[in-house]
């Protein structure tokens, strides 16, 4: 066999294996990462089985909700968007995410995250007295503070180890399961504004606040539904994928 | 002595070859991506110029077509070499354009980034967060050292995988589809200058 080495004088040699060593960093191909065994890597964990037994009914009011969201909350958050200066914005988002305290509260409890829910009682009150009703946000200054996990029931529900059930999309709400339906309706109760077991009687200031939360969050929802639907080859697909591995995420945190 | 010099002369020069670091070499690529989008003469660049220089900066680093084999997955096989150039091409395409569109005509983002997690030895994830006009995004770029260097194989954005959510939807449309009628689709998703939501699929 022909030797492919030039014939080199010891220290060039040398030169030259040495060299060559550093070159390829020293590495043998199987230190490196092949196609192969990318291929499939981390599909399991971010691809969840999913269950869409009712999924000609949820592509229906998927419809309907793609209706109302880009017919009726689109020019709705861009006048509210026009109209109020951005600081303003900021604060009636930032009020309204205070007043979600007790679903917040009671999702960390019931997946004892006794810490957690410290915490967010400390969130809550902070922003509350130091930031004017929670217009504020003193407590993004402080790093222990500042970006809590948000839990729900649901997400409670998930850590005692129920699973999603069928996916369902409900009308104008959009994404869910079964298993957080059943959380959502949890939190309902102990959210002093939800009817049914709502704590303040006045039918006004209900109604005030569901529509003002509505309001305030409906830009940020219509931007990421409509960047979504923007690049999504079936875009209630991936909603639906994009629901699942959100809440999968959300449970393990 | 002179052999000892001439070994530390040798490693010296080897460092040379050695590949770039791939947090920085990721936090370069953003960065050129985002002056390309914000920097100086930004508003009066076209879009399709932005498209192509912030393909350009991320190509230079890394090879799109990883990322996109794996989001089409095991589909890939069932496409001919046209289809399958074809289909890689139009989807590079779409995923700039979403990436552009959901930052364009926006203030400039305030980007960081945390400590980058070793999975073992020839896989990184960079967690990174964008604050764009108010909103805070959680993003991680996972990278895996392969034999072209560091390459980008997912992304991550607010726990959602990108490669994950295509591959259902691939799967989904190849349930019933063609890779003709897939074509089809990607050439409608560009055909606006923006991506444009009403356009119902």
């Amino acid at each position: 066999m022909k030797n492919w080495i030039p014939k080199l004088p010891s220290k060039a040699t040398a030169f030259f294996l040495i060299n060559s060593f550093i070159f390829t960093g020293g590495l043998s191909a199987n230190e490196f990462v092949t196609m192969d065994e990318l291929f499939d890597e981390g599909m399991e964990a971010s691809s969840p089985g999913i269950q869409d037994p009712f999924e000609s009914v949820n592509r229906m009011i998927f419809k309907f909700n793609d209706f109302i969201y880009l017919n009726l909350l689109d020019p709705v958050a861009s006048g509210y968007e026009s109209i109020t200066p951005d600081s303003v914005e900021k604060k009636l988002s930032n009020f309204f995410e205070n007043l979600n305290f007790p679903v917040r509260f009671a999702g960390n409890l019931l997946q004892g995250k006794f810490e957690g829910a410290l915490l967010e009682g400390g969130v809550f009150f902070l922003n509350t007295t130091v930031g004017v009703a929670g217009l504020n946000r003193p407590s993004d200054k402080l790093p222990e503070l500042e970006s809590l996990p948000k839990e729900d029931i649901g997400q409670a529900l998930g850590s005692w180890g129920l699973g999603h059930g069928p996916y369902l999309v409900l009308p104008v709400w959009g994404p869910s399961s079964v298993r957080d339906l059943l959380g959502r309706v949890a939190d309902r109760s102990v959210d002093p504004f939800q009817i049914p077991f709502e704590q303040v009687d006045e039918w006004k200031v209900r109604t005030a606040y569901s529509a003002g939360s509505v309001l305030v969050n409906s830009p940020s929802l219509v931007q990421r539904y409509q960047q979504m639907k923007g690049g999504s080859l079936d875009p209630y697909v991936a909603l639906r994928n994009g629901y699942f591995q959100y809440r999968d995420a959300a449970v393990k945190e | 002595m002179k052999r000892g010099a001439l070994i530390f002369l040798l490693f010296l020069t080897g460092g040379l070859y050695a590949d770039p670091d791939p947090v920085i070499e990721l936090q370069d690529s953003v960065a050129v991506a985002v002056e390309v989008l914000f920097g100086e003469g930004s508003e009066s660049k076209s879009v399709e110029a932005k498209r192509t220089a912030v393909r350009a900066a991320f190509e230079a680093n890394y090879n799109m077509d990883i990322i996109i084999r794996r989001a089409i997955g095991r589909n890939w096989r069932r496409l001919s070499e046209d289809e399958q150039a074809q289909i890689l091409e139009l989807i590079k395409e779409v995923v700039l354009k979403a990436y552009i569109d959901g930052m364009d005509g926006k203030s400039r983002p305030e980007i960081s980034y945390s400590e980058a997690i070793k999975n073992g030895e020839n896989r990184l994830e960079i967690p990174s967060t964008v604050k764009l006009e108010g909103r805070t995004v959680h993003l991680k770029y996972k990278l895996a050292h392969m034999q072209s260097g560091w390459e980008l194989y997912d992304l991550i954005a607010e726990e959602i995988s990108l490669v994950s959510n295509y591959r259902q939807q691939f799967d989904e449309h190849f349930r019933r589809g063609t890779a003709a009628e897939l074509i089809e689709k990607l050439l409608e998703l560009l055909k606006h200058e923006k991506l444009d939501p009403k356009v119902t699929l």
